[in-house]
């Protein structure tokens, strides 16, 4: 029920609309890639679908960011913004489930992106690497785990909105943590594998390994729960609740 | 009113956002890894020396993501100040034109903007001294050198600072105003490297940063870069977003 509300709150705010302009922007990317530097990718010796992804990945990860952090700070803003949340507290609804709620709301809303995305992918094999594997099923194994990655993102940006009442606080903070993850990404670090922030700058090509792909998962499962559980002791011990 | 009494007022409205903090705190961090990592600037493969390559790497870092990204998130704040208690409305009530608050405003962008750029500049100094000590060479660059790169990096800035200031005053949908700024912050690294690098305001400091960075060491003020399409372009864009939206703000509102 409290999904279906926040479904109705979001109809204003043109969060939809954003997410789908951002799909289409991240798949313009390889599209203009392929045209214009068409040699620099064909000549390599990869299967295509790793191609594509080893050579667009990295800016589809930083707009999936971008459209977390954003899709955070709004739903949080649209609540606070005419004190609508200190009439939320008087409902009797639990806190704790409004966050996930907005969490799981923001995950569907990434799974139409995800889909365009794969769409244009497939185009850009299928049109430049004619005669080759698609690799339809690497590319879904790689939206699942997309997926994965991006739920602990969801979840701290989430938490970062609903700590501060200030839409360009809730954003600055965002903003810097995103930044970070993208200096320390390359690095090779404990942090950069374990910042929430890199996360989602992984991608599963075919080459990948079993142990790593089992790694990384196992690092998203265990931060989304210790996000979720900070908001949820933070919900019982604040005197404010947030 | 002149222009100077509406920046002082905007000024005091600003004094309790904490947007200082979330200016200054970035730089903190983005100088830890440097200073962490400081052995890998022995290594680089362009022939450039150490001291320069620990330089750069933070200085492209910033003008390629946190510096725009900043900008916008300043825009929401100057936006949001107004919009949350409908003082927008009493502001435009006032006999005070239009087209100066929207100035004054700005005015606290570039000031806010400066004053980033000011403490990246003034941190790398301690930045400096620790990797020198800790590596056992001298990574300190001559204040000239500093100052020099990051006047570039600001007044080339100043075009997309207009450019996204024209985005929060004229686009009211909060979630599009925002995703437009960051959105165009990533195509940054694909417009550098085409010829008409100089059509698209938010790739400015990101290039100007890599032709400096390409240059030899000893002309590193000679800025070869052709100032021809370059100025007049940047020049234009900065006029026309600043009068477009000097004619936009409190459109919604006056209605």
């Amino acid at each position: 029920m409290i999904l279906a509300l926040e479904k109705k709150k979001i109809k204003h705010t043109g969060l939809l609309p954003a997410f789908l302009a951002g799909a289409l922007a991240v798949s313009a990317f390889p599209v203009i890639n392929m045209a214009f530097r068409t040699d620099l990718f064909v000549s390599q010796d990869l299967p295509p679908i790793d191609i594509l992804l080893n050579g667009n990945w990295d800016i589809a990860a930083t707009f999936h960011c971008f459209l977390s952090i954003l899709g955070a700070c709004i739903l949080y803003h649209t609540e606070f913004a005419n004190r609508a949340i200190e009439k939320l507290y008087m409902l009797p609804v639990s806190q704790g489930k409004v966050f996930l709620c907005k969490n799981l709301l923001l995950l569907l809303l990434f799974l139409p992106v995800f889909l365009i995305e794969d769409l244009f992918f497939l185009f850009c094999a299928w049109h430049w690497f004619p005669g080759k594997d698609l690799g339809v099923e690497i590319l879904l194994k790689n939206t699942a785990f997309a997926l994965a990655a991006l739920l602990p993102v969801l979840l701290l940006s989430t938490l970062i909105a609903s700590l501060a009442k200030n839409m360009w606080i809730s954003l600055g903070i965002g903003v810097i943590g995103m930044f970070l993850g993208q200096m320390t990404v390359s690095y090779d670090t404990l942090f950069s594998k374990a910042y929430t922030f890199c996360l989602p700058y992984r991608c599963l090509t075919s080459s990948a390994q079993a142990e790593d792909i089992l790694q990384i998962l196992g690092i998203c499962a265990a931060e989304a729960v210790v996000f979720a559980a900070i908001k949820l002791f933070l919900i019982k011990i604040r005197r404010q609740p947030v | 009113m002149n222009l100077l009494t509406i920046f002082s007022i905007e000024l005091k409205k600003i004094r309790r956002t904490h947007i200082f903090w979330i200016l200054l705190i970035p730089l903190i961090l983005l100088w830890i890894p440097a200073v962490l990592n400081v052995d890998s600037n022995f290594s680089n493969a362009a022939g450039l020396s150490p001291e320069m390559n620990f330089f750069f790497q933070m200085y492209l870092g910033i003008s390629w993501f946190l510096y725009p990204a900043s900008l916008v998130v300043i825009t929401v704040m100057l936006n949001q100040l107004e919009r949350t208690n409908q003082g927008i409305l009493k502001m435009l009530s006032l006999p005070v034109s239009a087209a100066g608050l929207c100035l004054g405003k700005f005015l606290v962008l570039l000031l806010l903007s400066a004053f980033q750029m000011v403490l990246m500049a003034v941190l790398y100094y301690p930045a400096a001294a620790i990797a020198s000590h800790s590596a056992g060479y001298d990574f300190i660059l001559p204040l000239s050198t500093v100052l020099y790169e990051t006047l570039v990096i600001y007044i080339s800035s100043i075009p997309m600072a207009a450019f996204y200031w024209l985005i929060a005053v004229c686009i009211r949908t909060s979630v599009f105003s925002v995703g437009i700024g960051l959105a165009t912050i990533v195509p940054t690294v694909l417009f550098i490297n085409t010829k008409f690098w100089f059509a698209y305001p938010m790739c400015y400091p990101y290039y100007l940063m890599a032709q400096l960075l390409g240059q030899p060491q000893a002309d590193i003020y000679a800025l070869s870069v052709d100032l021809f399409p370059l100025v007049p372009v940047a020049s234009a864009v900065t006029l026309v977003c600043l009068i477009v939206s000097c004619l936009c703000f409190g459109r919604a509102e006056r209605r």
